[in-house]
């Protein structure tokens, strides 16, 4: 299992040419594959239920919107300015969806699975220098202590009564108090930590150690994504022009 | 003298002899309170600031969210780190938190990344010639970082997303296509309807929380940033 994992640079740069191609391919079946093939990349790696909630949360309404702009309001398709009807419009939608689709799980599957020191070591041989990838990994682990204060903060406002009604300027009204009661507390926990992080030379230790413990993926690996990459992109231009010739 | 004193004290910490010895932990302490009396290097600042923006970035939008508000708020982090410690790491910031939203929030944020530097860098420059000292002029900043945001934004929408992007944007999008205008021109003109109130409003929230930026981190970051030309006229 561990041979078809790529390496870093080998990831990312299967996931350019996917998402260069997605850009500029116009055909259902392709992009469709593309997406499938993320898919179950992502299920292999145990992240199936962020595409599940990203879909759900996110691209259903979005799909949803489209299709009923471009299949029963406009009743056409920008591509096609002079045809006219409900399936041009249905097919356009049905095509940005998918592309949407696509590109969304390729950038899940390009990231998500990263955990620990691979995501350590996954930025530093992306050449970013130590200080900004220590930067990057405490985000992820401060994302969720965060998102607990932002909780604290609206709640603790409507404890106090600042908050007597749910009217919308009410609501607007909270933004201001809430994120500089946020930013001041979060701003001096924060200084402290970068200075005892520079004083104890925290960045260059965490690149030191994920570069002893070794990146997780295989050369074979990554040859393998970026062939099936560029195979995806032929077949996708090869099959639209069957189509269109 | 502070920064040789921290070297000295980090040299002690970590020579092995004294790593031994039961005077290890003063020593460790003393490094601590050398180096955060030590003046503020800009690698330090942005170790501790860009992270903080791009949680901002994202934060901001989770209250939006909880607030069930029709606005996008996203930037106020890339903006205030551009206004403490400049623009290429308002910049990083920017791009950083919609890559990292693209993992925690949604996947298609980071489509937006180039907007977010655009955000970065107009903020930058009229940080630098001081367009931040006063309400009025923060208003014109916001409106102007709002029409750029709207044009860099437009080919992103139009080419990838069909016009719709799922925000509260996309009702006067649908709306101007369904009057018969062209997509290109539905999604400039609802950007640029949107963005200026959207930015302006980011602006000012900005130029509040540097208004009450306790007087230890504005001496702190002062020779990092735009604070110097911005905060004359509150001080």
């Amino acid at each position: 299992m561990r041979n078809w994992i790529p390496e870093e640079r080998g990831r990312i740069l299967a996931a350019i040419v996917a998402a260069a191609g997605t850009v500029f391919v116009r055909d259902h079946l392709a992009l469709a594959l593309l997406w499938l093939a993320s898919i179950l990349i992502l299920w292999c790696q145990g992240e199936l239920r962020s595409a599940i909630h990203f879909l759900w949360r996110i691209w259903l309404p979005l799909a949803s919107g489209l299709a009923i702009v471009w299949g029963l309001i406009v009743r056409g398709s920008p591509e096609y300015p002079d045809a006219r009807g409900i399936p041009i419009g249905l097919d356009y939608a049905a095509i940005t969806s998918l592309r949407i689709a696509a590109l969304a799980s390729v950038f899940q599957a390009t990231l998500l699975p990263l955990r620990g020191f691979q995501r350590v070591h996954f930025w530093s041989r992306l050449g970013l220098p130590p200080s900004a990838v220590a930067g990057i990994i405490s985000i992820f682990d401060l994302w969720p202590e965060f998102v607990r204060r932002v909780d604290q903060v609206v709640a603790a406002r409507c404890a106090r009564g600042l908050m007597t009604d749910r009217r919308l300027i009410t609501r607007v009204r909270q933004i201001p108090f809430a994120f500089r009661t946020l930013f001041l507390s979060s701003l001096d926990s924060s200084m402290d930590r970068a200075v005892r992080w520079q004083s104890e030379r925290l960045p260059e230790r965490l690149v030191k150690a994920a570069a002893s413990r070794g990146g997780s993926g295989s050369i074979s690996g990554s040859f393998a994504w970026i062939t099936l990459a560029i195979c995806w992109v032929a077949f996708a231009f090869r099959h639209h022009l069957i189509l269109n010739p | 003298m502070v920064q040789i004193l921290t070297r000295f004290f980090v040299s002690c910490r970590d020579s092995r002899w004294l790593q031994r010895h039961r005077f290890h932990r003063i020593i460790c302490f003393m490094t601590t309170v050398s180096a955060s009396l030590a003046p503020m290097s800009v690698k330090t600042a942005a170790l501790a600031l860009v992270p903080l923006g791009v949680l901002l970035n994202l934060g901001i939008g989770t209250i939006v969210h909880l607030l069930k508000l029709p606005l996008f708020v996203d930037a106020v982090g890339t903006i205030l780190i551009t206004l403490l410690i400049g623009w290429r790491w308002g910049a990083v910031t920017g791009v950083l938190s919609f890559l990292v939203g693209g993992l925690l929030v949604n996947p298609v944020l980071p489509w937006f990344s180039a907007t977010q530097a655009t955000i970065a860098i107009v903020a930058g420059i009229m940080a630098s010639k001081g367009w931040f000292r006063s309400l009025p002029r923060t208003i014109v900043v916001g409106i102007l970082i709002g029409i750029c945001a709207a044009i860099v934004s437009a080919p992103v929408i139009i080419w990838l997303f069909g016009g719709i992007t799922g925000s509260g944007s996309g009702f006067i999008t649908s709306f101007l296509l369904a009057s018969g205008k062209k997509i290109v021109e539905s999604v400039i003109l609802t950007g640029l309807s949107c963005e200026p109130i959207d930015k302006t409003l980011q602006c000012l929230l900005v130029f509040w929380l540097v208004k009450s930026l306790p007087e230890r981190f504005r001496t702190k970051l002062a020779p990092l940033g735009y604070l110097r030309q911005n905060t004359t006229a509150n001080a």
